[in-house]
């Protein structure tokens, strides 16, 4: 989908179009459903957000305003009702082993061990991020799953620049401290202890 | 302390490729020199490898059907959302309203209503008087019941009115939310 097609596709939808708008569904389902996951943690929850996130979408569309890209407005709107959605969930747990999210991987060319050692290495990440405070979480999410640079972060979360620099250089050292600490560490050269801190 | 976090916030800029040529020469030189921030670089280095290394999730389906058979009933509740938070909010002003007609009336207004001055000028002279009646009996009042009665009563009712206020919040922000907040509670 090219930026001329997205436009189109964009006041179409606007208009009431249901077919264009689907075709926007389709084209953004994957950022969308990926920040949702990453922020909640389990499949059944995602794909309620991602729905839940494009109903809000289509209800709004005709505020959105065309200074950002409908990328980051769509990531807005979900990462704001995920952390609402975190907010509600409060002391509830969700176990990390609920979906192994290798199994929604592509096929990988690596021998057992090496596939072993991978999937063990993902989850240890997919868990560090979990832990952060979701303020930490969405900049790093947006930061490494969707490629975003700062100033985009700062539009989807309605941040300065300057917080989202904070919030990475945060979120990376929460992340470091507690590999030194869980029983499932990241793999970091050791020794894994924070000498320097914020 | 201070100087080695500074250089903690320039690897995370340099690892988001957002450090300036000054700012990435400044931790390279300091790295030169710093065993200690060589190997915290080392961590945070390997920390970036594993996040870039792990792959985005795929979606598992297709959302635009799903999400199609949903418009129809939530644009629905959406309507019907507005509508509730225009009636309560006219609700909310018409009873404003008619407890100052209901004074104004009480006051005698309809017996000022001087037709050869016209409905305007009329009405303002009517609500006028009404406003100055209403500051005179206030103020009679209060230099009857005293002082302390009126700081006690003043703390009650900005009590109660910050405690109705944060109810009319909280019935607006469930509305807005949607029908869905309005049952998850």
């Amino acid at each position: 989908m090219n930026a001329i097609q997205e436009l189109e596709w964009l006041k179409l939808a606007q208009r009431g179009d249901r077919a264009a708008f689907a075709r926007l569904v389709q084209a953004y389902q994957g950022p969308v459903y990926n920040l949702c996951y990453r922020m909640l943690g389990n499949s059944v929850e995602a794909e309620d957000a991602t729905q839940e996130t494009f109903l809000r979408v289509y209800l709004k569309l005709n505020t959105y305003s065309q200074e950002h890209k409908l990328s980051s407005w769509m990531l807005s709107i979900a990462s704001h009702y995920c952390i609402d959605r975190l907010r509600r969930r409060r002391g509830e747990t969700v176990s990390l082993d609920e979906e192994p999210v290798a199994a929604a991987l592509p096929a990988h060319q690596a021998g057992p061990e090496e596939t072993a050692l991978t999937a063990e290495a993902r989850d240890a990440v997919r868990g560090a991020v979990e832990k952060l405070d979701p303020a930490y979480r969405v900049p790093l999410i947006l930061r490494y799953w969707h490629d975003l640079s700062y100033q985009e972060i700062a539009d989807v979360m309605g941040l300065t620049v300057q917080a989202v620099k904070s919030r990475l250089h945060r979120a990376r050292l929460q992340m470091i401290e507690a590999a030194s600490t869980s029983e499932a560490p990241l793999g970091l050269v050791a020794p894994l202890g924070l000498r320097h801190g914020a | 302390m201070i100087q080695h976090a500074e250089y903690t916030m320039l690897m995370s800029l340099v690892l988001d490729g957002e450090a300036d040529a000054d700012e990435e020469v400044r931790l390279r030189e300091h790295l030169r020199g710093c065993d200690d921030c060589r190997q915290t670089w080392q961590r945070w280095r390997e920390l970036d490898r594993r996040l870039l290394a792990t792959p985005a999730i795929p979606a598992p389906v297709d959302f635009s059907a799903l999400v199609l058979a949903q418009l129809d009933t939530r644009v629905a509740q959406e309507r019907q959302r507005r509508w509730l938070i225009a009636g309560l909010t006219f609700a909310w002003l018409g009873a404003v309203v008619v407890a100052l007609v209901s004074l104004a009336l009480a006051n005698g207004w309809h017996l000022q209503l001087a037709p050869a001055q016209g409905p305007l000028a009329a009405a303002w002279a009517g609500l006028s008087s009404t406003g100055s009646w209403a500051l005179r009996e206030i103020s009679a009042f209060l230099v009857e019941i005293g002082a302390p009665t009126i700081a006690a009563v003043t703390g009650a009712a900005l009590v109660l009115a910050c405690g109705l206020a944060m109810m009319w919040l909280w019935v607006v922000a469930r509305v807005s939310a949607g029908p869905r907040a309005l049952v998850t509670e």
